[in-house]
């Protein structure tokens, strides 16, 4: 609370704002945990306003030296006109907290050369999601307002009012207004585009949610009200996956390709250019995900991305800036501060090893694993490169046992284990965390995980023993408490290499306080099949724990990365249509779960109710935590500016938030 | 001859409809389909995608219909407009990825193919001619390894060495500057910069394979008795050997140029994909991988076609060659 109230002094600007933001947290985490449904207990405040920006917009601006003869030549209008009435102002402490980062401005020019396997680039993936509020690093707490020059929210997080940046621009040039967004929304409850409204514009982000209701006040203010409660949704502004096209979609441009406003006959050259056979799967190709920004068909499409795709082939992508791109530094530059973006097409993992050695790569945040650390340190100097060591939004692999596997058969020994916490308990007791991290992860891996048990083998046999475990098969392992014969069945997919030596490693260790155990080793498909079918006992697979808490991911669900209840969720997400009756422990994740969607993430309450589900998720044993969190390397041009430090909590800094990289002069 | 020819263009029709359905169940056969790829890969990026989302994908690529109805809206599309569908993974006709990148795979096989011949035609008929020299041992030795060496251990260990030496990583034939470039002079010299390495370790099996047939084939042939009649009769020994032996001795080349076909097209995938070569071959591998159907499927069928007819210009080029396979097919 201290630091938040010193920024506030140092930050006189955005004084106001923060104060009604603390001032509403504080009053409702006076309260209760609230209760699912009933938001009303929290309507105590009033709503947050949040229409100021950490620096002030700089008085001129510094035109980009790649447009300069297209702006003396009329092609493009001057920066000035370019920019946004109001841009948003990127400087120290705004898209990287300044914990991690000395920001400082930077210079115009230069290429960035990222990795691509066939054809996929995760570097430009989040390069390219552009959040409707920015909060720094990968928080979604106290947002400032980003593409919206100011945002609403009502006491009781229902309604979202929110405004548009006057005057900025898609990459073509045509302002960005209300009408975008009633486009979306037009799209998105059509359903020959959309077979259903998106989750995430449902009340509490539930699919059968009655969606957002859309009123449009004028051509930049809108707002979006839901039936109750909904404050996960400035998790879901905040965040690079559903990202700007969340809410704005180009109308000016899916229109010309939309049968409702474009005569059919005009867009049949497209369709026969294109080999598509009807408007509808032309539109649904046409209004893209951020994530697809960079390839060929995104040639054209207006964006509110820092580059925009100029040619891709299957070899090769070449991105350029968007001369209309509406954030600029505390010294008036246009962001981002690098021309071009550029891709060739690899076709294997070693391929981009050998050339992130050579200095081909100017970014690469992704495939780098702690394992090849020797192989760009040796070459850093030919090469011009460096790395830095940082944590992850992933954590490493984790052990699901299935809570529903086997719920139908009458008398299930596996269900009486699972649900008898001594079981979990033992399990997490016989594994050695600290050989797990030396080695599989050199012992630079935190232990830390949601598994508090401690290496005890002693304590494991104890247990197991104590649950009727104590009767030993000719072969000298565990029978089940019934005496017969017992096995416990992980099975993973080849996925990461760390997955078949983690579940090796997990095999000898509970062999040794006799529970028989086989590892299975599946392909990623039929990995995913069985899990849906929840035909798994065990699984192995990594998730995304480091953005639970902000609310950016939540893959923690029982039916997400590894299914660790999927019939009882398909329980919760039909209304009791099909599935599993969740038994009460389970039933009591579902009501945290819900709860938690009520409130920002990152708001007090938010945060005590992200800690219940920790704890729920420790005394439950539906994940083992052989490990905490990852280190993982980023390899580098060494003449790159603005850099995060070494021990960031997160990866992939240098591409969400990418605008802000640029070149030193090469000594 | 004629009647052979047209014989043969008739059963290819059937034989390519059955070439059609069987390569379109084998793409169907791994579980899961290329949105479950492209989901689990956005994923793995730590993009989860909404359910409705995932929906209209399904709906986009068709994939929500039967795999009958799929495979005739596919084979009717072939067939009334000559469109191959479209490619899931680079959004475009198929036609127009393959068009991408044929003129490389074409361009790799067929250099690849006459520095192989070009080495292994004299460098055979010396080995035979010089039987047990020490020519001979060299060449043999050099076949043998270049057989025993799998192209993509030499294409690796090539790429080391280079990356080693110089801390340059080859990989492509182009560096990233001329690869969406117009040709250019600079492109041309710049394309001669990296495409020896591939050239060389595609060349060196087919070489190694080709010096061991020719040698084997031409020593079987040289004390025949035609060959002793010619000597007698005073020719003088290159024309000879060139004019009676070695033309025989050829066949073994001219029956591959069928299996050449399709390769011209795919070029070598399993090199391709190592040193990382824009031919077709390595879109073939990750378009299988992603299950991208309609640019397997139709990838597939061209290559089938090729080789289908390719064996048939083996057969006619071999009759008009080797008058005695000739003779044989007419009195049939």
């Amino acid at each position: 609370m201290p630091t938040a109230i010193a920024s506030c002094r140092v930050f006189p600007s955005i004084v106001l704002s923060v104060i009604a933001i603390l001032v509403s947290q504080e009053v409702a985490a006076g309260e209760t945990t609230p209760v699912v449904g009933s938001a009303d207990k929290m309507v105590s405040a009033d709503p947050i306003v949040v229409n100021q920006q950490k620096y002030p917009v700089p008085t001129k601006y510094n035109e980009v030296p790649l447009f300069a003869s297209q702006v003396a030549s009329g092609q493009l209008p001057p920066i000035e006109e370019r920019l946004p009435a109001e841009p948003f102002v990127v400087g120290p402490g705004v898209l990287n907290s300044e914990e991690w980062l000395d920001w400082e401005v930077g210079q115009y020019g230069g290429t960035i050369r990222t990795p691509n396997l066939n054809g996929g680039v995760h570097e430009l993936a989040l390069a390219m999601g552009m959040t409707i509020l920015r909060a720094p690093d990968q928080s979604t707490r106290d947002p400032l307002p980003a593409i919206v020059s100011s945002y609403q929210i009502s006491a009781d997080y229902s309604q979202y009012t929110l405004t548009i940046r006057q005057g900025l621009k898609w990459s073509d040039g045509v302002p960005l207004t209300t009408e975008d967004v009633r486009m979306t929304w037009e799209l998105y409850a059509d359903e020959r585009i959309y077979p259903s409204f998106p989750r995430k514009v449902r009340t509490l982000g539930r699919g059968d949610g009655i969606p957002g209701k859309l009123t449009i006040i004028d051509d930049l203010t809108f707002i979006i009200t839901f039936e109750a409660s909904y404050g996960q949704f400035v998790a879901e502004l905040s965040s690079w996956i559903p990202d700007y096209t969340l809410l704005f979609r180009p109308a000016h441009f899916i229109k010309q390709f939309h049968a409702d406003y474009t005569e059919i006959t005009d867009i049949q050259p497209v369709l026969d250019e294109l080999q598509i056979n009807s408007w509808e799967k032309l539109v649904i190709l046409k209004d893209m995900p951020h994530w697809e920004l960079y390839r060929e068909h995104s040639i054209g499409v207006p964006t509110l991305t820092p580059w925009i795709a100029e040619t891709v082939t299957s070899s090769v992508i070449r991105m350029v800036r968007n001369p209309y791109y509406w954030k600029v530094d505390i010294a008036g530059n246009q962001l981002p501060y690098v021309d071009r973006v550029e891709s060739e097409v690899s076709n294997h993992l070693q391929a981009i090893m050998l050339k992130a050695a050579s200095g081909e790569y100017d970014v690469m945040t992704s495939y780098a694993q702690v394992r090849e650390m020797p192989l760009y340190r040796l070459n850093a100097e030919r090469a011009n490169i460096k790395t830095v060591l940082h944590g992850s939004i992933n954590n490493p692999p984790i052990l699901f046992l299935n809570h529903d596997f086997d719920y139908q058969a009458a008398g299930s020994v596996w269900q009486r284990l699972v649900t008898d916490p001594r079981f979990g308990s033992a399990i997490a007791c016989a594994i050695d965390k600290e050989d797990v991290n030396n080695t599989l992860y050199f012992g630079l891996y935190t232990l830390d995980g949601y598994t508090r048990e401690n290496y005890d083998p002693q304590t494991a046999n104890t247990l197991l023993d104590q649950i009727g475990m104590n009767k030993l098969d000719p072969k000298g392992f565990r029978t089940d408490p019934d005496g017969n014969r017992f096995e416990l069945r992980i099975t993973t997919a080849a996925i990461s290499p760390d997955f078949l030596a983690l579940g090796e490693l997990l095999k000898a260790y509970f062999e040794q306080v006799g529970l028989r155990t086989t590892l299975d080793v599946i392909g990623s498909q039929l990995f995913g099949q069985r899990m849906n079918a929840n035909q798994l006992m065990a699984t192995i697979h990594w998730s995304d724990e480091p953005i639970w808490g902000p609310g950016i991911s939540e893959d923690y669900w029982p039916s997400s990365k590894g299914h660790w209840a999927p019939m009882s969720e398909q329980y919760f997400a039909t209304n009791g249509d099909s599935g599993r009756h969740p038994p009460d422990y389970l039933q009591k994740f579902f009501n945290l779960h819900v709860a938690r969607k009520v409130v920002p993430p990152q708001s007090p309450e938010g945060e005590a109710l992200f800690a219940d589900i920790v704890d729920w998720f420790s005394r439950h044993y539906a994940t083992i935590w052989p490990v905490g969190r990852m280190t993982v390397p980023t390899v580098y041009n060494a003449d790159l500016g603005n850099v995060i430090k070494a021990g960031y909590p997160f990866d992939r800094a240098l591409d969400y938030g990418m605008e802000q990289l640029f070149f030193r002069p090469s000594k | 001859m004629t009647a052979l020819i047209i014989r043969r263009i008739i059963l290819i029709i059937p034989l390519l409809f059955i070439i059609s359905i069987i390569s379109f169940i084998i793409i169907l056969l791994p579980p899961g389909s290329y949105v479950e790829t492209y989901v689990e890969n956005l994923e793995r990026t730590g993009f989860l995608m909404d359910e409705s989302q995932i929906k209209a994908i399904y709906k986009q690529y068709g994939l929500d219909r039967p795999a009958v109805v799929q495979y005739i809206l596919w084979m009717s599309n072939f067939l009334l407009k000559g469109e191959m569908g479209r490619s899931f993974i680079y959004q475009k006709p198929v036609t127009e990825v393959i068009m991408e990148r044929l003129p490389m795979s074409m361009a790799v096989t067929l250099i690849s193919l006459a520095v192989t011949w070009l080495l292994a035609v004299p460098i055979g008929i010396y080995s035979a001619l010089r039987q047990y020299s020490i020519g001979d041992y060299v060449a043999t030795i050099i076949g043998f390894v270049g057989l025993a060496l799998p192209n993509f251990l030499l294409a690796l260990a090539l790429t080391y060495l280079v990356f080693a030496k110089t801390g340059h990583a080859v990989t492509g034939l182009f560096s990233i500057e001329y690869k969406d470039a117009p040709w250019t002079v600079d492109k041309l010299f710049d394309l001669l910069g990296n495409i020896w390495l591939p050239i060389l370790v595609i060349a060196s099996a087919g070489t190694a394979s080709l010096i061991r047939i020719l040698r084997a084939t031409l020593l079987d042939e040289k004390n025949k008795q035609y060959v002793t009649t010619a000597r007698a009769k005073g020719l003088p020994e290159h024309k000879l050997i060139l004019k009676y032996p070695v033309r025989v001795a050829i066949n073994p080349l001219i029956s591959t140029i069928g299996w050449t076909l399709p390769l011209i097209v795919s070029g070598e995938i399993i090199v391709s994909q190592t040193l990382g070569l824009e031919t077709l071959g390595p879109v073939l591998l990750s378009a299988a991988m992603g299950e991208d159907m309609f640019l397997v499927g139709s990838i597939v069928m061209i290559l089938s076609s090729l080789t289908v007819i390719g064996t048939l210009i083996s057969d006619i080029l071999l009759a008009w060659i080797d008058p005695r396979i000739r003779f044989d097919k007419v009195s049939i």
